[in-house]
């Protein structure tokens, strides 16, 4: 029998120089608080991102979630220079986690909102913690689900 | 100069209903009547749609979307555009609309196609709940009204065309479309229709009593009811009856057994229809419903031949016997004299059934009652006939104090008792909640 057609690809969105311009152009915001991201980081953080939407099983439209994590957590008092780009993948993976745990209930604004949130209140930097607060949130969305249903 | 004949390459047969714009794409690109460069722009256009309606799903909230999301919102997707092609007049117009028309025009083309198919079902709808066959079956009154009611307000063919939100519990005739989205209910109804407008014919006091002839249960199970309807009718007409008696007897499906035995099922069935459709009895919707689906009926037929089961397919209606019920008056009942003149009609009546009958027009108190079941000697077919006629506080009463066999004194209250027994069993779920609820210490039901 004939394979069918593949109708759709899921396509990565913008390109990588794209995504990594984007990355770097977070310094602005970064340096107010003393830290910064290398070209050699924001490529990283670029696959990083890929991976995480290939592993959750999404695909993204536009140029990845990453830039808007580090602008709203470039703040945060629990960011150092040292274990920035690995918090930013752990952040950008949990994002892409929560999306699908959450249904696609809450916005990419308001999701990155309660992260933020947690992240330096209850959760003092912790990411563990951060995790086990998604958690708790997707439970409560699966129960409104339930409950409209 | 002899006219060179062009013969298009793609032939519907080989386009699957169900993926008619992916199997016709596929077609089309095999048959090189789409070109692999315009294939990939249809592909980017496809993408890039998902993209625009992911952005109004999620209000401009989400910039991802999960790869599940994403097949079923392309699912329906090349649903409506499938639409779209479909109401081409041909084959050769559909792959030129692929050829130059883009996806996003496609897609909405299809949205408004699928409005009117939904302003059109309305008013189908709209038809078929005027003149809805009133029947206790729950499923005919659930899909037909309550489902149809449910699809109307919650089908969303831009966000989700295939997602019809409801089960169209009850079968059909024709058993499920095998169709998706609007084609399947669009299809669902015009059987629907069909099927309705041939069994309003009918009383449905008639179509009730048939149907119990096959269970009371009927009522909750989803069974087809156009079908006992439609085999009675060809049963009749076939017994040279009247088909809107709906009255099969045990002789006539003796007769039948040997018109099927003798003429041939097919030729029988034929006969039937004809006759069925010279007394005006098919719309011309149920005439080419009644007339696609021939083959279903003798095959139906020819079934419980082999298998001597006739009798489930041409039913014998259960007559529903007129409840009389007796009605008893709390205060005194009748004076000496009238219950003597009263207690020798009862000893000289003949006949159980008119004994009791009389019993029950007549009586007045509970005391009458009492002294009657001491007085006369009533056997059991008499208390069979009279205690279905007690109301049920009455009945729990007597049920208290004789539904005990071994506690009765005489043969009249031992009657007495197996008759309440056998209503106390006989008693539906809902007549039993009721039954329970009385309490026979109540003054308003003591005797």
């Amino acid at each position: 029998m004939k394979e069918r057609m593949q109708l759709w690809i899921p396509q990565t969105g913008a390109d990588i120089p794209e995504r990594v311009s984007s990355i770097l152009s977070c310094n602005q915001h970064l340096n107010r608080y003393g830290l910064s991201l290398s070209l050699q980081q924001a490529l990283i953080l670029v696959q990083g991102c890929q991976a995480s939407i290939q592993e959750s099983r999404r695909i993204e439209f536009h140029e990845g979630i990453t830039a808007e994590l580090i602008r709203v957590f470039s703040d945060s008092p629990y960011l150092s220079q040292s274990e920035l780009m690995d918090t930013i993948l752990e952040l950008t993976d949990l994002f892409y986690t929560l999306k699908n745990d959450t249904c696609d209930q809450i916005g990419d604004q308001e999701l990155i909102a309660f992260m933020k949130d947690a992240f330096d209140g209850e959760c003092h930097g912790v990411m563990e913690l951060l995790v086990q607060k998604g958690m708790e949130l997707s439970e409560s969305v699966h129960e409104a689900l339930e409950v409209r249903m | 100069m002899q006219e060179i004949e062009t013969v298009f390459p793609i032939h519907e047969e080989n386009i699957d209903e169900n993926r008619y714009f992916e199997s016709l794409l596929e077609c089309a690109v095999d048959a090189e009547l789409i070109s692999t460069d315009r294939f990939h722009i249809i592909q980017e256009q496809l993408y890039e749609l998902l993209k625009r309606q992911w952005a109004a799903i999620s209000e401009g909230n989400s910039s991802s979307i999960s790869m599940e999301t994403a097949q079923k919102l392309t699912g329906s997707i090349v649903y409506v555009i499938g639409i779209t092609l479909k109401a081409c007049s041909s084959l050769d117009t559909a792959v030129r609309i692929m050829n130059s028309t883009t996806v996003e025009q496609m897609f909405d083309e299809g949205i408004q196609i699928i409005e009117q198919k939904m302003k059109a079902l309305k008013r189908r709808h709209r038809r078929i709940l005027n003149r809805l066959l009133e029947t206790e079956n729950v499923f005919y009154t659930s899909t037909l009204k309550d489902g149809m009611k449910a699809f109307f307000r919650l089908y969303r063919p831009s966000c989700d065309a295939l997602d019809i939100h409801i089960t169209l519990d009850y079968p059909l005739y024709a058993g499920r479309p095998q169709m998706q989205g609007i084609e399947l209910v669009e299809q669902y109804l015009a059987f629907a229709e069909a099927e309705n407008s041939f069994c309003t014919l009918f009383d449905s006091k008639r179509i009730h009593e048939l149907l119990c002839g096959l269970s009371k249960d009927y009522v909750h199970t989803p069974l087809n009811l156009f079908e006992y309807v439609l085999m009675e009718a060809i049963g009749l007409v076939l017994c040279g009856r009247n088909p809107f008696d709906l009255n099969l007897m045990e002789s006539d499906l003796n007769t039948l057994h040997d018109r099927f035995e003798t003429d041939g099922v097919h030729h029988c069935v034929s006969e039937a229809i004809r006759q069925l459709d010279g007394k005006g009895m098919f719309s011309k919707l149920t005439r080419q419903y009644v007339m696609m689906y021939q083959e279903k009926t003798v095959f139906l037929i020819e079934q419980s031949l082999t298998m001597h089961t006739l009798h489930t397919l041409f039913l014998i209606p259960l007559k529903q016997e007129p409840k009389i019920r007796m009605e008893i008056q709390y205060g005194e009942g009748m004076n000496y004299k009238e219950y003597m003149r009263f207690l020798w009609t009862v000893r000289s009546m003949n006949s159980p059934q008119d004994t009791a009958l009389y019993i029950i027009l007549n009586v007045r108190g509970i005391n009458d009652l009492l002294d009657l079941f001491t007085d006369a000697q009533l056997d059991e077919e008499v208390m069979n006939h009279l205690v279905p006629s007690f109301p049920l506080p009455l009945f729990a009463w007597m049920y208290e104090r004789y539904g005990e066999e071994l506690l009765c004194e005489n043969m009249t209250e031992r009657n007495l008792s197996r008759a309440l027994q056998r209503r106390y069993e006989a008693m539906t779920e809902e007549e039993l909640e009721e039954f329970e609820r009385i309490e026979t210490d109540d003054p308003e039901y003591t005797y």
